[in-house]
């Protein structure tokens, strides 16, 4: 297998859109071509992550059409479904193809349309990537499986309120900082902790955002990517594992395994260990995911994660700043499309073009991306160019 | 209370069918006591399309083992918690209901 770089990224800005689904797709991708410096028809393969778009807006078989729209051609349009890790195993199917010689040239996408459903058919709509048979049935929503999972973790680790509430104010700082993310304010601990309640213990702002949008990553061999693009990013890892969905089915409930399988092996893959991360964009789905993924992941031991945003550890200017694009929590959450949109933070930062949320001199950058209730995680991990 | 676990995975089910859904196995009944203890709960606010809110979400540990996901009766207005015991009161629409002991 050789070594992949990133050429381009390209995003729309999250929230509400009035563009189609096929649009905001069209729009990212295009903008990562041109990132890249190239023409449409340079592209030879074409992954894209989507979640539901049958469900949200009526429409299916949406890689080709997103492919069409972007002036691709015949290329080989492969759509990626794994619920909120959609994105995550787009990029790594793209990641694979130009690894094993397959194709020089891969574009990935990620994209999601919401914001036209209701908030009651949204949360059915994503309650679809649990185990809809033993939990979706008997009134579980996404926020009432963290709830649970909340609970659990506060029960057997001591996890406060408090240090839970954190993860949304760090959060939202950064994405305040972010142009294109959905929710560019602060938010206090105050109305963190009094917000009105979704599933208890979690409230309205420890939810991520019911966003459209769409992100995009133009893939090319590690050995080439410097006549491509001045600053490439190499792709030192990229791992997926998987678990039942069903917390019923899960030993400890605290814990997320795919993530804790997914991250050793995306370490194994970089060799490198947990102090050379410079930063992450960590999947939180709900501010309790983020605490879960940071113990899963190895940067706290079990039960220590709250700590990291209480104690600055993981705010800019902390040892390992995390979501420093805001997040799922305050940049948006368009299901398909964020596993693509933290790759493309990502990138970014190692080149040193985030702006105001730039992590001085960062290196390395992990990305961890979760499906659902932990039955799909996706963890990628970048270098930039020496 | 009428348990069907699976030979394969351990899956509990309180409805009986031919094979496991989850993982293709056998079948086997098993009848439990319907006692157990409270794993996790969480009231839920903003719920799923067509069920009316509040509703208390319990994750129950069955004596005889295995965890499954179940209501606590709408009109049980004892505070739950994680340990309290708890007894199956029957099947609704939603699925197993639970009561506190």
């Amino acid at each position: 297998m050789r070594g992949v770089s990133i050429i381009g990224v390209g995003i729309t800005p999250f929230g509400v859109r009035e563009e189609s689904l096929v649009a905001l797709g069209a729009i990212a991708c295009r903008n990562a071509l041109e990132d890249a410096g190239l023409a449409p028809e340079q592209i030879e393969a074409f992954f894209l992550g989507n979640f539901a778009g049958q469900a949200f807006v009526g429409q299916n078989h949406i890689a080709p059409m997103v492919a069409h729209a972007t002036g691709l051609g015949a290329v080989p349009c492969t759509r990626l479904e794994g619920a909120c890790a959609s994105g995550g195993l787009a990029m790594r199917q793209g990641v694979l193809a130009v690894a094993s010689g397959q194709v020089d040239f891969a574009l990935i996408a990620g994209v999601e349309k919401m914001t036209s459903a209701e908030t009651d058919e949204t949360a059915s709509i994503l309650a679809a990537a649990g185990d809809v048979a033993v939990e979706a049935s008997v009134g579980s929503t996404f926020p009432a499986l963290f709830g649970l999972i909340a609970r659990r973790h506060m029960h057997e680790h001591g996890t406060t309120r408090e240090e839970i509430a954190h993860v949304a104010v760090k959060n939202h700082a950064h994405g305040k900082l972010n142009p294109n993310a959905h929710m560019q304010k602060d938010v206090t601990l105050p109305q963190v902790m009094d917000a009105r309640p979704v599933a208890d213990p979690l409230g309205l702002f420890d939810c991520s955002l019911i966003s459209d949008g769409a992100a995009a990553v133009v893939l090319c061999p590690a050995e080439t990517a410097s006549a491509h693009h001045e600053k490439p990013v190499e792709v030192l890892a990229s791992a997926q594992a998987s678990d039942s969905p069903a917390l019923s089915d899960k030993r400890d409930i605290t814990t997320f395994y795919a993530t804790q399988k997914a991250g050793e092996e995306a370490f194994s893959q970089a060799g490198l260990s947990r102090e050379d991360v410079d930063l992450a964009e960590i999947h939180d789905c709900f501010t309790m995911a983020e605490i879960i993924a940071l113990e899963d992941l190895g940067f706290f031991a079990r039960g220590e994660g709250g700590r990291g945003a209480v104690e600055g550890m993981t705010k800019l200017g902390g040892a390992m700043p995390v979501n420093t694009s805001g997040g799922l929590k305050s940049k948006g959450h368009p299901v398909g499309a964020t596993g693509v949109a933290q790759i493309h933070e990502l990138t970014l930062q190692l080149r040193g073009e985030a702006g105001a949320r730039q992590v001085p001199g960062a290196e390395v950058g992990l990305a961890h991306n979760l499906g659902g209730s932990g039955a799909t995680c996706a963890v990628h991990i970048l270098g930039a160019t020496a | 209370m009428e348990t069907f676990v699976c030979a394969g995975c351990g899956r509990i089910y309180l409805e009986k069918s031919e094979r496991c859904v989850h993982c293709g196995s056998d079948m086997e009944e098993r009848p439990a006591s319907g006692r157990g203890i409270v794993y996790s709960f969480s009231s839920v606010h903003m719920g799923a399309q067509g069920m009316p809110t509040p509703y208390l979400l319990v994750l129950v540990e069955l004596e005889e083992g295995g965890r499954i996901l179940a209501r606590l009766a709408d009109d049980d207005e004892s505070e739950p918690s994680i340990g309290g015991k708890v007894i199956f009161s029957g099947l609704s629409d939603t699925g197993p209901v639970f009561r506190m002991l």
